[in-house]
């Protein structure tokens, strides 16, 4: 088994150290060891090669939570603590794991198993699983199953998920949507709308048939442009 | 029955001693709310969850500091809780505790927690409330040096001004956030300093260019 890349942010010298030696006498390659949240944050975006992060809760600058937030990518976040307090809010922005301090050995080998068990084999990029995504909730995010999306929606270079609610979500663009989930199937019904077909529940015509409404999960009406209406109804079967 | 002068006498006496009484009641539950106010005042545990984190690694690299460490701290301990029942001690054994603190808090926080002392020997004798200076020092550290990843300078002085003696505490490091609500570590020392009246004491809290300064001003008594 090829070792862990995970990288480490925390404040305090000892704490750090700690971490450190824990995590190589499980077997990690610690990559990257960072005294704040900020540079792990510049860090991150320049791409690294990490599986994994472990950050410290309370730092100086920037705070393991929203670094969580931020990160640019997808990655599996055990986070550290000596409060016990702060569980709540680990698991508020899905961490895959909270470790208290003094972390022992024992504790971070159950957390780094939890880990590999979320790691996606490299083979599985397009496949048909999980496809998750993070949506802005409060000071932290929520991760959303994209199975559980009826459409998404451009407004000011906002991109809303719409999936039971409205979320925000990170994207500006519906081609970055496409862009992040290549084989989903997802389908532009109007220049601001893109739809998941199986979202669909019905259609219906309007304006003299010129005109397409899709019936969504949630029971929401959209209205399909002209252009997009051949399309729709192809890929629905209809034609 | 009693003639009315000496039942004036008798009454002026027994409503002497009630006030003497009520005086002495009200100076007790006075010092009784400084104690508790004081042993509320002493260092939160959750400081220390770090602090003993941090020496489950010293003592794989250096066994000797990680005993100095747990020494220090138990000394640490010691002296708060003596601190938290005294209701007044001389101002060398605050500056005993801090220096003890401050040690425990350069363990945790490294090269970026640097300490200035301006006090003079003069102090250490002058009898006052205890833990007035620990919660200032214990605040800059969290809010200022802590909070800032490049860490922060602490500046601890004594001086007398007039009729007062001024007992500060100032920091670098993060900047002093004006409109954020006040903790309750410097909440409960503005209680206790109120419990001083004839000390006419008060806390000052300003920003000075890149120094965040705490200031308590108490009148000494016998000064003009």
């Amino acid at each position: 088994m090829n070792a862990l890349k995970v990288a480490v942010a925390e404040d305090e010298v000892m704490n750090l150290k700690r971490l450190t030696r824990l995590l190589v006498d499980c077997g990690c390659d610690v990559v990257a060891t960072f005294p704040n949240g900020l540079e792990m944050e510049e860090w991150m975006r320049s791409g690294p090669d990490v599986d994994a992060l472990f950050l410290d809760i309370q730092m100086p600058g920037l705070d393991g939570l929203s670094l969580r937030s931020s990160l640019p990518r997808e990655l599996p976040v055990v986070f550290v603590s000596a409060f016990a307090e702060m569980a709540v809010g680990a698991f508020e922005v899905e961490a895959v794991d909270f470790l208290l301090k003094p972390v022992t050995t024992e504790r971070l080998a159950k957390a780094l198993d939890r880990i590999r068990g979320r790691k996606p084999a490299p083979d599985r990029t397009h496949g048909t699983g999980t496809k998750r995504y993070p949506v802005i909730a409060g000071s932290g995010v929520l991760f959303l199953d994209l199975v559980r999306t009826a459409y998404f929606e451009v407004e000011d270079q906002i991109v809303w998920a719409i999936a039971g609610e409205r979320f925000r979500t990170r994207w500006k663009t519906l081609g970055e949507v496409e862009a992040a989930f290549p084989n989903a199937g997802l389908m532009r019904i109007h220049r601001h709308l893109l739809i998941r077909p199986e979202a669909v529940l019905g259609i219906r015509s309007a304006g003299g048939g010129n005109r397409v409404i899709v019936r969504l999960t949630g029971g929401i009406e959209l209205e399909a442009s002209r252009g997009a209406t051949p399309d729709l109804r192809a890929r629905l079967g209809l034609l | 029955m009693l003639n009315l002068p000496f039942a004036l006498v008798v009454g002026w006496f027994l409503a002497g001693k009630e006030r003497a009484e009520a005086s002495e009641e009200e100076l007790m539950e006075k010092e009784h709310k400084a104690r508790t106010l004081a042993l509320q005042a002493q260092l939160h545990p959750h400081a220390l969850y770090n602090v003993l984190s941090g020496l489950a690694e010293l003592v794989h690299e250096d066994a000797d500091a990680t005993e100095n460490a747990i020494v220090g701290l138990v000394e640490m301990l010691r002296m708060l809780t003596h601190h938290g029942r005294a209701t007044s001690l001389p101002l060398a054994q605050e500056r005993a505790l801090l220096k003890r603190y401050l040690a425990i808090e350069s363990l945790r926080l490294g090269d970026r927690l640097k300490v200035q002392w301006d006090w003079p020997d003069w102090a250490d004798p002058i009898v006052l409330p205890p833990l007035l200076l620990q919660p200032l020092v214990e605040n800059a550290i969290k809010h200022g040096v802590a909070a800032n990843p490049d860490g922060g300078e602490i500046r601890i002085g004594i001086r007398r001004q007039g009729p007062e003696l001024i007992l500060r505490v100032a920091n670098t490091g993060a900047r002093l956030d004006s409109k954020a609500p006040e903790g309750t570590g410097l909440s409960n020392l503005r209680e206790r300093l109120a419990l001083l009246p004839q000390r006419r004491a008060r806390l000052n809290i300003r920003l000075e260019g890149d120094w965040t300064t705490a200031e308590i001003h108490l009148h000494e008594p016998g000064m003009s």
